[in-house]
């Protein structure tokens, strides 16, 4: 059928994950550049490769799996939660006392990477599923503050649980990403020290202008959460693609309706609540993994809250939103910081920007301006700036934008796809 | 459709601006990773015998290059030799907890580098910052060192402990000196910060002996003892007990890690009150030392009260503890406080001034100059020593014997072994509410005349027979 990429002459390839040429061809390009992303080899791309731009996109491929997670639970199955923060915290802690070294104050067994991570998942799912009965009682906003709830008993819990989250503003050191079989093993990989890539990737080198026997640490560490982002996006996608992901859009759609026509609701929202609390806890393990060191004042209201404007802000109910979100909501502080830094340089010179730019940035005590480079002012500083914007974004994406990104994207394709015929 | 190319004008351009900030970078990568592939170490042939380090670290390269004072100039990261320029960062916490202070010590380093680059500089080099807020936040601490570890010398502030501790790694990798503005007995031993942490001034766990010698002088036989959990408070209760030990003070009550920011303080008042002690040692923040400061002297505490330096902050004499704070409160000093009648204190006053002359005065703008002058001393050796590789700025911090601040804090040395080098000296203050109110309290600005923060001396930089004795070869309190 081709040429003509709506129509489906069965129910099975509708329903498949990829329908038409055009996605799978983007997919595969998509595939190729978050591939050479981290090896500085694309053109217009390759300064993400940069190890300082790598440290944050890692850190989006971490929350990445956490969005995925809540995107399940809020996007599919309609259950408003802000306890995201409480299960990753969970799943965190359930890593560092397996897999964490013990010290005089601390617990840790030292379990290598294939039983923490797992586990991670596997308790925060248990924790979620204790959870879920309170969420078949009530919904909407009475369920957002149940959930808020467990962030502040969470709070209460990692300040005093010494032996399991260190001390409060001091934390504990989390178990490294690498490879080992047993405790006291040497690793067989590691995803975090510099050195080779994989020692089965060393005979056949495709890109002869990399050197994989000299990979650092972050680009490893990409790699290896690529490959979780995309298995965990995947099994998103064909959850929602099952009887079980039918039943929560049932469910997220009007509850009661799902009931009369047989959805088991109690079952439904049980089973969101554990497999999105599986996705926060491997996200939280992997995030204190990745970042090395976390106080237990890091699983607060705001890590939540930015869970929920990821999801707002990319698009509620979809995997592409999900990612497009959190790589969005991650990256955008430090986007905003090099075109503020970019801004105050032109309005020093006399590019053709200098008159715009000054207007926005106060290069001197005297001068006007709403942003100015300094740590205190005049104005607003580069990084009051990003707290500012941030929350004029969730204002901004809710009121004009509610499907997100994703629902931006959805439009400009359509545009495209009726050109020049579009109207 | 109006709307749709709106939404597509945006979004191309946005993607021009990560285009424009992407060639900039990407030009920066290749450049790195062509020296950094080579790690070939040149050292430098210079006339005057200086000793040459050597890089350390995975695939660094060390590069000489002429300078115009004749000899020649080992470089790495964060130095042009060509146009003089030495670069160093600043991890500061410039939206989160500690703020108000972090602005305050960030703006004072501010100050105080453009007076030495417009003043010619350090013998011909200027000194650049580069500031990023960190919002106290382990991963963004990380995330910021990252992207400009590869810009910058040395870090001329690092704000905090579990943020260092996380870094520590990153830092010893690159031979990277750092100031952590964090006073955790753990900055001064090498086995702990491989060295590179160019700690300022004393720290908690003997600050606080010093207090307890304090109270012991002053007739002082049981203490209740309130802290933070962590490393601040931890460290500081530590310090109090070892000294408690030494002077036979007895702990009346052991609140070591009990008070927690945020939460119900009731339990800790009434212990204070029950407890009957001669004196109270807290180890807290100011919002929350005021909420159990009034609480406990309402509930009839008739003691007296003293603390870690950061339990305290000037700003508490604009609320309705201030009465109390001047009755009943020691305030403890690394420093000089503001309006301080000592010769150092005239070009820092002299110099904010000029910069911010609507600003109110604060202690804090002294911690960042003294923190500044520090640094400066050292890339003063560095540059005299032909080094200014991160390894050569760090050996230089460490080869420092006597750190002068002109009287705004006691000298410090940096070479030799932890006891022989840990700053031992701190000073006591009494808030004053009518020195305060009569230089014009919440009004002043640093444009005024004889500003001050409305502390008058107690007793000028001392040490305890606590700390003397004191064998210093370990941190008081493990993270």
């Amino acid at each position: 059928m081709r040429g003509r990429p709506n129509l489906y002459t069965s129910y099975r390839s509708e329903m498949a994950l990829l329908p038409t040429t055009t996605k799978r061809v983007s997919m595969a390009l998509l595939l190729i550049i978050a591939t050479l992303l981290p090896l500085s080899a694309l053109p217009l791309l390759g300064f993400l490769g940069d190890s300082s731009w790598l440290v944050i996109v890692n850190r989006a491929l971490v929350f990445a799996v956490g969005a995925l997670g809540l995107n399940l639970l809020t996007g599919v199955a309609g259950q408003v939660s802000l306890g995201h923060a409480f299960f990753m915290a969970v799943g965190a802690y359930t890593a560092v006392v397996l897999g964490g070294e013990p010290g005089n104050t601390v617990w840790g067994l030292e379990l290598p990477i294939w039983i923490w991570l797992p586990a991670a998942g596997v308790v925060a799912a248990l924790v979620g599923i204790l959870v879920a009965p309170t969420a078949v009682r009530v919904r909407g906003l009475y369920l957002a503050f149940v959930t808020l709830g467990l962030v502040f008993i969470g709070e209460h819990l990692w300040r005093n649980l010494g032996k399991v989250a260190g001390g409060p503003t001091t934390g504990r050191d989390w178990p490294a990403l690498e490879f080992s079989w047993w405790r006291g093993m040497e690793p067989v990989i590691s995803f975090s020290e510099d050195g080779p890539l994989w020692w089965f990737l060393r005979p056949v080198n495709l890109l002869p202008w990399v050197d994989i026997e000299e990979m650092s640490g972050e680009v490893k560490t990409y790699f290896f959460l690529l490959v979780g982002v995309i298995v965990f996006a995947l099994l998103a996608k064909n959850l929602m693609r099952t009887r079980v992901g039918r039943s929560w859009a049932a469910i997220r759609d009007r509850d009661i309706a799902a009931e009369v026509m047989g959805v088991n609701e109690a079952k439904g929202k049980t089973q969101a609540f554990a497999i999105s609390s599986f996705y926060a806890g491997v996200a939280g393990a992997l995030f204190g993994a990745v970042v090395g060191r976390l106080i237990p004042e890091t699983w607060n209201l705001l890590l939540s809250v930015e869970f929920i404007a990821i999801i707002l802000i990319g698009g509620a109910g979809t995997v592409t939103g999900a990612l497009l979100g959190t790589l969005f909501v991650v990256m955008l502080p430090r986007v905003v910081e090099e075109f503020t830094v970019w801004l105050a340089a032109q309005a020093e010179g006399d590019g053709i920007f200098s008159g715009v730019a000054d207007i926005f940035i106060a290069t001197s005590p005297d001068d006007f301006g709403l942003v100015s480079t300094g740590a205190a002012g005049p104005g607003l500083s580069i990084f009051q700036l990003n707290i500012v914007l941030f929350g004029v974004l969730i204002v901004v994406f809710l009121i004009v934008e509610p499907l997100g990104l994703y629902g931006i994207w959805i439009k400009i394709r359509n545009y495209w796809k009726g050109w020049p015929f579009t109207y | 459709m109006r709307r749709k190319i709106a939404w597509l004008i945006m979004l191309v351009a946005f993607t021009l601006v990560v285009a424009a900030c992407g060639d900039d970078d990407g030009g920066e990568t290749t450049t790195t990773a062509e020296s950094g592939g080579g790690e070939t170490t040149t050292t430098a042939e210079s006339g005057g015998g200086e000793t040459t380090t050597t890089a350390a670290g995975g695939g660094e390269t060390t590069t000489t290059a002429a300078s115009s004072s004749g000899g020649e100039m080992l470089t790495d990261f964060g130095v042009d030799a060509e146009n003089k320029v030495i670069k160093l960062g600043l991890l500061a916490d410039l939206t989160g907890a500690f703020a108000p202070l972090v602005i305050d010590i960030t703006d004072a380093q501010s100050v105080y580098w453009d007076n030495v680059n417009a003043e010619g500089g350090i013998d011909g080099w200027t000194v650049e910052l580069v500031i990023e807020d960190t919002n106290y936040n382990v991963e963004q601490h990380i995330e910021k060192y990252e992207k400009i570890r590869e810009e910058v010398v040395a870090i001329a502030q690092s704000t905090g402990s579990p943020t260092n501790v996380a870094n520590l790694d990153a830092f010893k990798e690159d031979d990277m000196l750092f100031i952590p503005l964090s006073w955790y007995s753990g900055w001064g031993i090498p086995e702990f910060d491989g060295g590179l942490a160019f700690e300022q001034n004393t720290n908690y766990c003997i600050e606080a002996m010093n207090l307890m010698g304090f109270i012991n002088e002053n007739g002082g036989t049981s203490v209740a003892l309130i802290t933070f959990p962590g490393d601040y408070g931890q460290d500081a209760a530590a310090g109090v007990k070892l000294a408690a030990d030494f002077y036979g003070i007895n702990i009346a009550y052991d609140g070591e890690a009990v008070v927690i920011p945020g939460q119900d303080q009731t339990p800790v008042i009434t212990e204070i009150v029950n407890s009957g002690a001669d004196w109270v040692f807290a180890t807290t923040n100011p919002s929350t030392f005021a909420e159990i400061l009034g609480g406990a002297v309402q509930g009839g505490y008739a003691g007296m009260w003293t603390g870690s330096l950061p339990t305290y902050d000037f700003r508490l004499l604009d609320t309705p503890v201030a009465p109390i704070l001047d009755q009943v409160f020691y305030q403890s000093a690394y420093q000089v406080t503001w309006g301080s009648d000592v010769p150092g204190m005239a070009p820092v006053e002299e110099a904010m001034k000029a910069a911010y002359p609507d600003r109110r005065p604060s202690d804090a703008f002294v911690i960042g100059w003294n923190e500044s002058i520090a640094i400066h001393e050292a890339l003063k050796v560095a540059i005299a020593n032909g080094d200014l590789t991160r390894a050569g700025v760090a050996a230089a911090a460490n080869s420092l014997t006597s750190v002068d601040f002109n009287g705004t804090s006691p000298a410090q040395s940096y070479a030799g072994t932890p006891n022989e080098y840990v700053q031992r000296l701190s000073a006591v203050y009494k808030p004053s509410l009518e020195a305060y109110t009569a230089a014009g309290g919440v009004e002043q600005t640093l444009s005024g005349e004889n500003t001050t923060t409305g502390s008058i001396l107690a007793k000028d930089f001392f040490m305890s027979e606590a700390t003397e004795a004191f064998d210093y070869t370990s941190p008081c309190y493990e993270l």
